[in-house]
């Protein structure tokens, strides 16, 4: 009787290692994690950088950048700094933006997961539930989400995650799909597994990866959002935001134009580090992809 | 009494261009320490089969019996103590592991869910399936994308056996190997059998597989249990020409090849052939063939077919269809 090993596979490096090598190996993706980590620093220290409120007027209307260095982005209309603008509002993009990922991606994991695991009935009833959500326009549907409640930053929030949850659910639902039907899930399965431990330790670890890239773009998807409101004016007129920054200084586009392109600056970086993240991981997450074993 | 006892099993899955008969009255038996094969060509339904025996595919009708209780049509919870008694082996060793988990994380967690042992006790446990199945010392504490096919299909094997079960179904677990690995994982559950005093259902597509594995073979056809025979038996005189074309489609240098190869492809398992299913492939088929369906008959001890004219076609020997009347 043969009782011999059988010759071993070439020992792989385990799996999380590869993922974080092939990040680093990303020069888009280290820049734009960086970026936003620098981001964040400024925006957590917002409070020592501008102690003063960023709605109180600090200085002379109307300087424009680097003409005064205590000023090096100038000030607006009413002779507000917008620096302090530009750092207070970082705080309000990136709490929203991550706030409304957060709430959006947990409810999209459970419906989705529900939907993916179980098929049949429950999957009819929730896809239309999803459905629902997805038929009108989202911009539209915030607007009126928004217009309904009281606007201030946590109706903003909840808001931008009902719009967005349906697509973290449609994601997960496929994913669930799919992996439910992998022997290893069968044979957990035939292990007498409970279906909650088949969802949450058998097939959400393999339902990650996507989930990971998702979430970051939809980061910069709440934040395009919440600018989008603010800009309207229908965002919480108590605090200053990338978007409310623009649509103040909309109206003095011609003479004072860097009112309106330094929040929008903002923006377009923020927006760009998030989806370039979001690229950066799903190709270190995806080994057909990065290719590297 | 027999350890399993399955009786008109039925599998169909309603599908968007009509009724899938993926098992269509199955009725056989395994008796306690013995190994069964079950053969049939791809898509035969073997598999679901197999499945459908534990609860991992739905049982359209017919009745599933392990040690006497009925398990056909219960609910997840109300299985959970069959699922101790009765595991699987799969086909694909890299499909069927959690690329997540850790091998000792794989082995251990059946046993936590079945609340076997404490803490220290699992450990002991899986270490001594570890070493049982021959894998190296080290493997709990690494992943399966570490490990080759063949130590994959051990880690497989180890799993099933962690609850000490009473019945294993081997769904094709060596045709994903190396013909030189194959042989070592024969060997291993073989001996793994007596050790642990297992039963085998053991489901193949190969012929020389089953031959060294089974003491009993059951040949399915679309759905159907065609024929079933002791190992040598079958080898010798096969009854069902659907047997005899499979048997001289092994290779074996040490007989002439004797009859032409079975033409056709297998019918749908949603279109199935009327009267006998196998007669738009028969060489033997008549009239008869093709308007009544041929039940099971048992032409000699525990030799059974699903033929009308398996008494002449036994008699033409080796000759093959030259001589058969119409």
């Amino acid at each position: 009787m043969s009782l011999a090993l059988d010759t071993p596979a070439s020992p792989v490096a385990a799996m999380r290692p590869r993922a974080l090598r092939a990040f680093l190996r990303n020069p888009a993706g280290v820049i734009s994690l960086g970026f936003l980590l620098v981001l964040f620093a400024m925006a957590l220290a917002a409070p020592t950088l501008y102690p003063e409120d960023p709605l109180s007027m600090v200085a002379r209307p109307f300087l424009w950048p680097g003409q005064n260095p205590a000023y090096p982005l100038g000030t607006d209309s009413l002779g507000r700094d917008v620096a302090a603008g530009v750092v207070w509002g970082a705080r309000i993009s990136l709490l929203v933006g991550f706030s409304a990922m957060a709430l959006g991606v947990t409810l999209g994991l459970v419906v989705g997961s529900l939907a993916g695991y179980f098929g049949g009935r429950v999957d009819d009833v929730l896809v239309k539930v999803i459905e629902i959500f997805q038929t009108p326009p989202n911009f539209v549907l915030l607007v009126v989400l928004v217009a309904i409640a009281q606007p201030s930053v946590s109706t903003v929030i909840f808001a931008i995650a009902a719009v967005t949850w349906p697509t973290t659910a449609r994601l997960m639902r496929a994913e669930f799909r799919a992996l439910r039907s992998k022997d290893f899930v069968v044979a957990a399965r035939g292990l007498g597994y409970g279906h909650a431990r088949i969802i949450v330790r058998e097939i959400l670890p393999n339902a990650l990866p996507p989930l990971i890239v998702t979430s970051s773009v939809l980061v910069a998807t709440a934040i395009l959002m919440e600018s989008a409101l603010s800009f309207l004016g229908l965002s919480d007129p108590n605090v200053v935001s990338w978007g409310s920054m623009i649509g103040a200084g909309r109206e003095l586009l011609r003479t004072a134009w860097f009112l309106s392109a330094v929040p929008g600056v903002a923006i377009v970086l923020t927006v760009l580090a998030l989806n370039l993240l979001g690229d950066a991981l799903n190709d270190a997450l995806n080994p057909r992809v990065s290719g590297a074993r | 009494m027999s350890l399993l006892r399955v009786e008109d099993l039925h599998t169909h899955y309603r599908t968007a261009t009509g009724l899938l008969r993926a098992v269509d009255g199955v009725t056989f038996a395994v008796e306690k320490g013995e190994s069964v094969g079950l053969v049939g060509e791809s898509g035969c339904g073997k598999s679901t089969l197999g499945k459908a025996i534990l609860g991992l595919a739905p049982v359209t009708s017919g009745s599933v019996r392990f040690d006497g209780a009925e398990m056909a049509g219960l609910s997840e919870r109300a299985l959970a103590p069959f699922r101790r008694r009765m595991q699987m082996i799969f086909q694909d060793p890299f499909g069927s592991l959690n690329p997540r988990h850790q091998v000792g994380d794989i082995l251990a967690a059946p046993l936590t869910v079945h609340g076997v042992g404490d803490k220290a006790g699992r450990r002991a446990r899986v270490t001594r399936m570890i070493e049982a199945v021959g894998l190296p010392a080290d493997a709990a504490g690494r992943y399966p994308h570490e490990f080759s096919g063949g130590q994959r299909q051990r880690i497989g094997i180890a799993r099933a056996l962690i609850l000490q079960p009473e019945l294993v179904i081997c769904d094709e677990p060596v045709s994903a190997l190396d013909l030189s690995i194959q042989a070592q994982i024969l060997n291993l559950m073989v001996r793994l059998k007596g050790e642990f005093g297992l039963s085998y259902l053991f489901i193949s597509h190969d012929l020389s597989v089953v031959r060294f594995f089974a003491d009993r073979v059951l040949v399915m056809y679309l759905g159907r249990i065609v024929e079933s025979a002791p190992v040598e038996t079958l080898w010798r005189r096969p009854l069902h020409p659907y047997t005899r074309a499979l048997i001289e489609a092994v290779p074996d240098p040490a007989r002439r090849r004797h009859a032409a190869p079975l033409s056709g492809d297998l019918p749908s398992p949603q279109d199935v052939p009327a009267g006998c299913r196998f007669n738009p492939r028969c060489p033997f088929a008549t009239e008869r063939c093709r308007r009544e369906e041929p039940l099971p008959r048992m032409l000699a001890e525990g030799h059974a077919v699903a033929c009308h004219h398996a008494e002449e076609i036994a008699l033409t020997g080796a000759a093959g269809p030259a001589g058969s009347s119409s």
